[in-house]
């Protein structure tokens, strides 16, 4: 019994390592972790791996059925989590090499009006982070619309994006109140891309009736200005859901780090 | 739910299978007696190794935990074990400087954060080692046997050969290190799947009005960071977007989590006396609270 149960113990490391390694290599990790944590995932699998083997072939230890059972526990968890809810077929689909990737142009133009691509999260950060947006600066962003009693009592609603800093623990959907000006009125949980600007607000709106999204339990907007919408349309929802945005300096000129579609 | 359980177990378990092996190496290539005669015998000395030691080995609090005990076992000073244990989740370079990017370069808020954790390893460390850590060995119903065999290891009789002991020495480190991240890695996952529990049913909408009252918001984010389960070199993003709180109450959510946390306290009274696990929580604590208050004000005047 000690031997069966030790050796299922290794099993289950192995098990841990061996999903650690594979995931780290595919495009779901993004559901999961930020993937620039995709070489220390994929090191602590190999790590875990090879630790696992020295220790299905030499175990040691007491048994603690409360700790096999854990990490049975957590074998039936990453069964059901799975790929994440990535969108497409391709959950688990190795990710392209590098040199395959090609640099998103920062701006669009509509109508010979240029627009610089932000996602709400980039746009909550930059603000935050006391980078004002210039008067004649439009943008054009993409998000989840949430709405709540307070926002609709201001005729606004919130446009999120779900962001991620290290892990999905840490994720918080961030981003702007939006005045939709003429445009109809929105459904929560709606993607939409709005093209607008930004203006600052003479006294901050604390907004705290937000609650969760689907990408985040926890959601906030920035307080101290509001997107005001030139047009809306409602769009399918990104492949991507999350954004890995941390605060910038603003010195550097826009890169969009997660692609074509992280705006 | 099941998502954020496994993505934090994965953020979690490099580090912890690190602290794993740095504390299987430990155990068996560390003679006991001579790591603890190189460390100073006044309590500033010891203070000190404890806290730079930090700076020099920095280590996620997951993986903390494995090598702290290890180091009591070998007759480290609980002083400067304990110091260590707390201090090296945010008193390391890496930390430090995603608080500073976390908060616009806000340094006030990157001294507070080591300050506030300083003086709470600190004092922890120096009340565990006044006798709040009882007997001067950690639970040793929990520690990891060594791989069968292993004493032959150890005390190898003179026909195994240098050559032979050599070939082992890698695959018995790594079993031993697979041992203690069994060990540790059960209270990972009982404390991630708490916090993705509580991440997902806790009422935010009634955290966000608490944390409209100034004193409410430092406790708030207190039990937040001790819910939440947030790596150490993550919590300082997280709190710099809690935009309506004030800088005291970020300070403790940055401060508190590194220290006490749901899966550290499974850790806490699995590895060490009932008595020494509540100081390891209890202390922090209120340390944590009185700092953050006093030091968030005066970040905020500032």
């Amino acid at each position: 019994m000690k031997r069966f149960l030790l050796t299922l113990d290794g099993a289950f490391v192995l098990g841990l390592g061996l999903y650690m390694l594979v995931l780290s290599q595919t495009e779901a990790y993004a559901a999961f972790m930020n993937p620039r944590f995709r070489p220390l995932t994929a090191a602590g699998g190999v790590g875990l791996c090879l630790a696992a083997v020295a220790f299905l072939i030499r175990p040691g230890g007491a048994i603690d059925v409360r700790r096999t059972l854990c990490f049975a526990i957590l074998g039936m968890l990453a069964l059901h989590a799975g790929g994440g809810s990535l969108k497409g077929a391709s959950g688990f689909a190795v990710k392209p090499p590098p040199a395959a990737r090609v640099e998103p142009d920062p701006h669009v133009v509509r109508d010979g009006v240029r627009y610089l691509k932000s996602n709400p999260a980039r746009l909550f950060l930059s603000l935050q982070a006391g980078q004002a947006a210039p008067p004649d600066q439009r943008y054009i962003t993409r998000g989840v619309v949430k709405r709540s009693a307070q926002l609709d009592r201001l005729g606004k609603f919130a446009l999120l994006r779900g962001n991620m800093v290290c892990c999905l623990a840490d994720a918080i959907a961030m981003g702007m109140m939006v005045a939709p000006g003429g445009s109809p009125g929105l459904q929560g949980g709606e993607w939409v891309e709005i093209l607008g600007r930004i203006q600052p607000l003479e006294t901050p709106i604390a907004i705290t009736d937000l609650g969760a999204t689907d990408q985040a339990p926890f959601a906030v907007v920035y307080n101290q200005a509001v997107f005001l919408a030139e047009s809306i349309e409602t769009i399918e929802p990104p492949r991507f859901a999350y954004v890995f945005e941390l605060p910038t300096s603003g010195k550097r000129p826009l890169q969009l780090s997660g692609g074509d579609e992280d705006y | 739910m099941s998502r954020i359980a496994v993505s934090i177990v994965m953020e979690a378990a490099p580090f912890l299978f690190l602290g794993s092996m740095l504390s299987a190496a430990v155990d068996r290539y560390v003679d006991a007696g001579r790591i603890a005669r190189r460390i100073p015998s006044g309590p500033f000395g010891r203070l000190a190794v404890g806290l730079l030691g930090g700076m020099a080995m920095p280590i996620c609090e997951c993986g903390s935990v494995p090598l702290a005990r290890r180091l009591l076992e070998k007759g480290v000073p609980p002083l400067t074990a304990i110091t260590y244990m707390l201090a090296a989740p945010v008193i390391n370079p890496i930390v430090l400087l995603s608080t500073y990017v976390a908060f616009g370069g806000n340094l006030r808020m990157v001294f507070a954060r080591a300050i506030v954790v300083a003086v709470s390893a600190a004092l922890t460390g120096w009340l565990c080692g006044r006798g709040a850590y009882g007997p001067q060995r950690a639970n040793p119903g929990l520690m990891a046997a060594p791989p069968h065999g292993d004493q032959a290891h150890i005390h190898a009789p003179h026909h195994v050969s240098a050559q032979a002991r050599a070939k082992s020495l890698v695959p018995d480190l790594l079993s031993s290190g697979a041992a203690e991240f069994l060990d540790m890695g059960k209270y990972l996952i009982l404390g991630a799947l708490a916090s993705a529990a509580f991440k997902v049913f806790l009422p935010w909408q009634l955290v966000q009005a608490l944390a409209g009252s100034a004193f409410l918001s430092i406790s708030v984010m207190m039990l937040l960071a001790v819910l939440l389960c947030v790596c150490s070199e993550a919590d300082a993003f997280v709190a710099a977007s809690f935009v309506y709180v004030p800088p005291a109450a970020q300070l403790g959510f940055i401060t508190l989590g590194a220290m006490v946390d749901l899966k550290l306290m499974g850790m806490y009274f699995a590895v060490f006396p009932k008595r020494t696990a509540w100081v390891l929580v209890v202390v922090p604590t209120v340390c944590v609270f009185g700092l953050s208050w006093l030091l968030g004000f005066l970040i905020e005047a500032g």
